[in-house]
């Protein structure tokens, strides 16, 4: 089970106009791994994210979830596949007019049958596992950013995805709360076996929890290198080495 | 086995034995058998009961339901003084358990619960600090934009005339189509209205004199005011309020800029100009409006009309309404301006300003417009 596929992207290319940002991009993630997908700004780490999580599409390539072909295919069996995925946005895409609660809640209520104890119980459960207990009533503009994230990764795994994608998760946080977040996030994928696909170019977070990472290069917009950190730390390709040693 | 049990992936047994209720699970317990699950109605189950035990040995997936499942019937348990008892969990499924169950510590709220007389009293209490500090606020933004304004009298340099020409166009130029659409439908009204009434008394020549004055004097300046603070003052607070999120005024304020003078006084000087150039437009396609309702209900010709009209409309009547139409300017701008810099927070902050400048500057211009109606008779205009 371990080594099954999550994720498999084959041949990517993205470009908007003239200027392409992916090009041939080729990765498989496996089930229950935490995969980062790392880059310095602009190399297209965040704009892969939203072709995998089907916010945009590619102008090549395909994509498989689970062996199931997520690109090219019909947007109804798109939107089915995407219920099995959680996403933990950059600047946390709570619903500013609504309580924490209420953002957990809805998912709850859309997708399934739960009694009102059981939702409670839930959103409970949710919020206390990223240390929100307590904050139900507020709403997003009540909390700091650091929580916002936490509340936005609540919001994430609410019906128990099978991957959650995180888009710049210690981005503007400070380096207590971004450790905490990193120990959240293994926390989680001990647990609930979650595949975890992180975008991010925090070194420490990638060092701390990443199974394997993959690098992309924003002058060729490409993979360049994939692997362990720690071996990808000692790699003879001069840009990886210099990404991975925060080198100039 | 039916169809419709064919894609049942779970099930619920239950077995009575004296004073102790088992359930035994098996299969899938996840959100997407929740439905399922829940329709075994055990509270009926569980009456007269001492112990109620769950035998997980057939379990097969499970999610966070089953905590959240297994956490409601424990407490209902405790409640009713019965003793609840979880068996064969394995091992994995004990550990996602305990994970979250770990997390069951009650932290105390932050929100108070209060009664709703007190919530009611607080909010009016906070209603009114909030309006004080509103006016002062507002008063003091009023005196910066009093002095920007007077500055560009002894140094027009000091505020950025770049920007006027794109604020002209988009307050002025591009608002005379719907301005002068609009007016020419409220000088129809009028004018047939009009026609109605004085038709009756054998008066139809005099429809130029209340089609005239009313455009000129108060229908042309009041509306075309309505309708810029709808698409100019607007836009002014988004623009502003945007700027603000986006931590751009700030960047304006530590690199030296005056506020005042980079961004309301392009906007300010733009719509005091714009604003009576639009009115004089409306006030003719008002007219003209007037005179295709007189023409097709009265006993009038073109020339008539126009004839009566230079005789009743003064000048004073055009000057009113221009003089009100560059206070209204003013006072669009002012209120657009200052909404956009009480934004703060994210987006549904910009939301909210907007909303209300466009309802204040509203109500300023008709409570403007009722004030120089008394007071421009006084003053002979």
């Amino acid at each position: 089970m371990e080594d099954q596929i999550a994720i498999k992207v084959t041949n990517l290319s993205k470009k908007y106009g003239e200027n392409v940002v992916l090009e041939n991009i080729n990765l498989e993630i496996k089930q229950s791994s935490i995969v980062c997908i790392a880059g310095g700004s602009g190399s297209g780490k965040s704009t892969l994210l939203r072709q995998i999580i089907g916010l945009e599409e590619p102008d090549t390539g395909e994509i498989f979830i689970k062996n199931e072909k997520f690109y090219p295919a019909h947007y109804k069996k798109r939107e089915i596949i995407r219920k099995s995925f959680g996403v933990m946005f950059q600047m946390g895409g709570l619903l500013a007019s609504m309580t924490l609660r209420e953002n957990i809640e809805l998912l709850l209520r859309t997708y399934t049958s739960l009694t009102d104890l059981q939702i409670e119980e839930i959103v409970r459960i949710k919020l206390s596992s990223v240390g929100l207990e307590g904050f139900e009533d507020f709403i997003p503009s009540e909390i700091s950013g650091g929580m916002k994230k936490r509340a936005s990764l609540a919001r994430a795994m609410t019906i128990d995805p099978e991957i959650l994608f995180f888009d710049e998760p210690s981005s503007g946080l400070d380096p207590t709360t971004a450790a905490s977040l990193d120990n959240l996030i293994k926390q989680l994928n001990k647990a609930l076996k979650t595949t975890m696909v992180i975008v991010t170019h925090d070194l420490e977070s990638i060092f701390e929890i990443a199974d394997e990472v993959y690098l992309l290069d924003n002058q060729s917009h490409t993979i360049i290198a994939q692997g362990k950190p720690d071996i990808l730390k000692n790699s003879e390709n001069e840009i990886v080495y210099k990404f991975f040693n925060r080198k100039f | 086995m039916k169809e419709d049990e064919k894609f049942r992936t779970c099930e619920l047994r239950l077995e009575r034995n004296e004073k102790s209720l088992y359930c035994y699970f098996s299969g899938d317990f996840v959100f997407s058998n929740s439905k399922i699950i829940n329709s075994y109605n055990l509270k009926k189950n569980l009456k007269d009961i001492d112990n109620f035990i769950v035998d997980l040995s057939e379990l097969n997936r499970y999610d966070s339901f089953i905590v959240s499942w297994l956490n409601v019937i424990s407490s209902y348990c405790k409640n009713q003084n019965i003793k609840f008892q979880i068996l064969n969990m394995s091992e994995d499924a004990k550990n996602f358990y305990d994970f979250l169950k770990f997390q069951n510590v009650k932290v105390p709220k932050l929100k108070e619960t209060r009664s709703l007389i007190i919530n009611f009293f607080e909010y009016l209490g906070n209603t009114f600090k909030n309006l004080v500090s509103d006016g002062i606020s507002f008063v003091n933004f009023f005196g910066d934009t009093i002095i920007s304004l007077s500055k560009i009298v002894w140094s027009p340099g000091s505020i950025r005339w770049e920007d006027f020409p794109r604020h002209f166009i988009s307050i002025g130029i591009n608002a005379v189509p719907i301005s002068v659409l609009i007016l020419f439908l409220i000088g129809l009204i009028t004018g047939y209205q009009g026609a109605l009434l004085l038709k009756n008394f054998g008066a139809d020549i005099y429809i130029a004199d209340a089609v005239g004055i009313a455009l000129t004097r108060e229908l042309s300046p009041l509306m075309v005011a309505i309708i810029v603070a709808g698409r100019s003052g607007s836009a002014f607070t988004a623009e502003i309020g945007s700027m603000k999120v986006s931590e751009e005024i700030d960047a304006l304020k530590t690199m030296g800029f005056n506020i005042q003078d980079f961004l309301v006084m392009p906007r300010m000087i733009s719509m005091i100009i714009s604003l009576p150039i639009v009115v004089m437009f409306a006030n003719i396609i008002g007219v003209l409006g007037g005179l295709v309702a007189s023409l097709g209900t009265l006993d009038i010709t073109m020339t008539g009309y126009l004839n009566r009209l230079q005789v009743s409309v003064d000048f004073n009547d055009i000057l009113s309404g221009l003089i009100k139409a560059v206070i209204f300017g003013f006072v669009i701008t002012l209120i657009g301006c200052f909404r956009g810099m009480q934004v703060s927070g994210g987006a549904e902050s910009v939301g909210k300003y907007t909303t209300s400048s466009v309802v204040t500057s509203i109500f300023h211009i008709i409570f403007i417009d009722a004030v120089f109606t008394i007071l421009f008779p006084i003053l002979g205009i």
